[in-house]
């Protein structure tokens, strides 16, 4: 009795719509070409949820059977490897996906491979994965807040083929449009001129409309508990950053050194850091004006010996 | 009419020379038209040679393409030129469907050269020479189609 409410009477948890567009991503997949399904919706609207559902479908966790659909947990996605928080993760986990044989990746808070940092050589080397990815036979299914704030380099490329945009979300079901990779280019154009950003999403009309349930409780949770420790590690990334600490790489910044001087400056002057997070050592202000003397002091030298 | 010295037209395929030309029929026959209803709306009885001396020229430039492509001829036995329930595709090209067409031509009479041009209207547009509203029709409800028709 308790399933019912997670699947609808076709057998699958969200609109059969849907379900065709999957078909043809899986279908262009085995004609060896990129694809990646873009999720975006405001935050806790489901989009992770919506993703786990389209990842089994992909996945062929849902086999036709007459005219509905019966949901094999076997060939469900694993959520340990299916589901990747970040870009050094995703990166990481597409491996493994291909290596464990799972048809889809699930690229969550896909915000960090942003439009404003189109430069940055993350975004590069982001880039240059989903430009080879393809040989994988991966499909990537991205969840992000927002998608125009994504690198505008994707889209041109042809990589997202379809955007499913969560507009709604109540206790029982939430509600999505999707749309085309041609109705992609319209609303990011609308939306330079608009002053609501997501208005731009009323004019024009999507493919399908549909709705989509919730994960049964089991994998829910499961999906909790690997979402939930991502959204920790960034909250202590975020704290050790609003505190005002110095990595490694931040202090080789600011002095115009090597991170490999740093590093042996601070083990010969035996400085302590003030924090470990994540195998990183944080430092506070102090270190910098030491290592600040230490390198005067070190070209005052160097400058003597030269005269 | 198409200038065969045109450095352009040398380098136009055949059958976009043709499609001029069927074109340029066409238009001589919709003048022919124009200028018959002209002298009658005055008050001059007018005979409908002009139109039909037109409707020939642009009915044997169409007779080779319809003759080469006959081998549907079995399709359609009979052909009644206002049943409007079947489709043109079906029933055009046919030995049958040409001998009544003359036979219209032979007759001269205005009206039934009118019902003829429409035909040959019609097999114009069908075969992609006049037709100029090119919108695909492709399944919308479907992001795949929608990409596919933009050419995406």
């Amino acid at each position: 009795m308790e399933d019912q409410s997670f699947y609808y009477k076709s057998g699958l948890p969200f609109s059969t719509s849907l379900a065709l567009d999957l078909d043809d991503i899986s279908l262009r997949v085995n004609q060896n070409k990129a694809s990646m399904v873009i999720i975006d919706g405001q935050i806790g609207t489901g989009k992770t949820t919506l993703g786990v559902h389209c990842a089994d479908y992909l996945n062929g966790a849902y086999i036709r059977e007459g005219e509905g659909f019966r949901f094999d947990e076997s060939k469900s996605i694993d959520l340990e490897v299916g589901v990747a928080l970040g870009g050094s993760d995703f990166t990481k986990k597409l491996k493994l996906s291909f290596e464990k044989k799972q048809a889809v990746l699930i690229y969550d808070e896909a915000g960090d491979f942003n439009s404003r940092g189109a430069l940055s050589k993350f975004n590069g080397l982001l880039n240059r994965v989903f430009e080879t990815f393809r040989a994988f036979k991966v499909v990537v299914v991205m969840c992000l807040p927002f998608f125009p704030s994504l690198d505008g380099s994707l889209m041109v490329k042809g990589i997202p083929r379809i955007l499913i945009h969560i507009d709604n979300r109540n206790l029982k079901y939430g509600d999505y449009r999707v749309y085309s990779l041609w109705h992609m280019f319209y609303i990011l154009h609308k939306m330079k001129k608009l002053i609501v950003k997501t208005d731009s999403f009323r004019f024009t009309d999507p493919c399908s409309f549909g709705h989509f349930l919730d994960l049964p409780k089991a994998r829910a949770r499961k999906l909790d508990v690997i979402s939930t420790k991502n959204k920790l590690d960034v909250l202590g990334d975020v704290e050790v950053r609003i505190e005002g600490f110095y990595t490694y790489a931040d202090l080789s910044k600011r002095l115009g050194r090597s991170v490999s001087w740093i590093s042996k400056t601070i083990n010969i002057m035996k400085l302590p850091c003030k924090r470990i997070h994540r195998n990183k050592k944080y430092f506070d202000e102090n270190i910098l004006d030491l290592l600040s003397q230490e390198v005067e002091r070190i070209n005052v030298k160097q400058n003597l010996i030269a005269d | 009419m198409v200038d065969f010295n045109q450095e352009g037209t040398v380098a136009t395929a055949p059958s976009d020379l043709l499609k001029m030309l069927i074109l340029e029929k066409r238009d001589s026959v919709i003048m022919a038209i124009v200028s018959y209803n002209r002298t009658k709306s005055n008050g001059v009885s007018s005979y409908s040679f002009g139109v039909a001396s037109c409707l020939v020229g642009l009915w044997y430039e169409l007779k080779a393409m319809l003759l080469g492509s006959a081998d549907k001829r079995e399709q359609v036995k009979c052909f009644n030129f206002n049943d409007k329930t079947k489709k043109v595709e079906d029933v055009l090209i046919t030995i049958e469907l040409i001998n009544k067409i003359e036979d219209k031509l032979l007759k001269n009479c205005y009206y039934d050269l009118v019902v003829v041009f429409n035909f040959l209207n019609d097999y114009l547009y069908m075969k992609g020479i006049t037709k100029i509203d090119l919108r695909k029709n492709y399944d919308s409800s479907r992001a795949s189609a929608v990409n596919k028709a933009k050419g995406l």
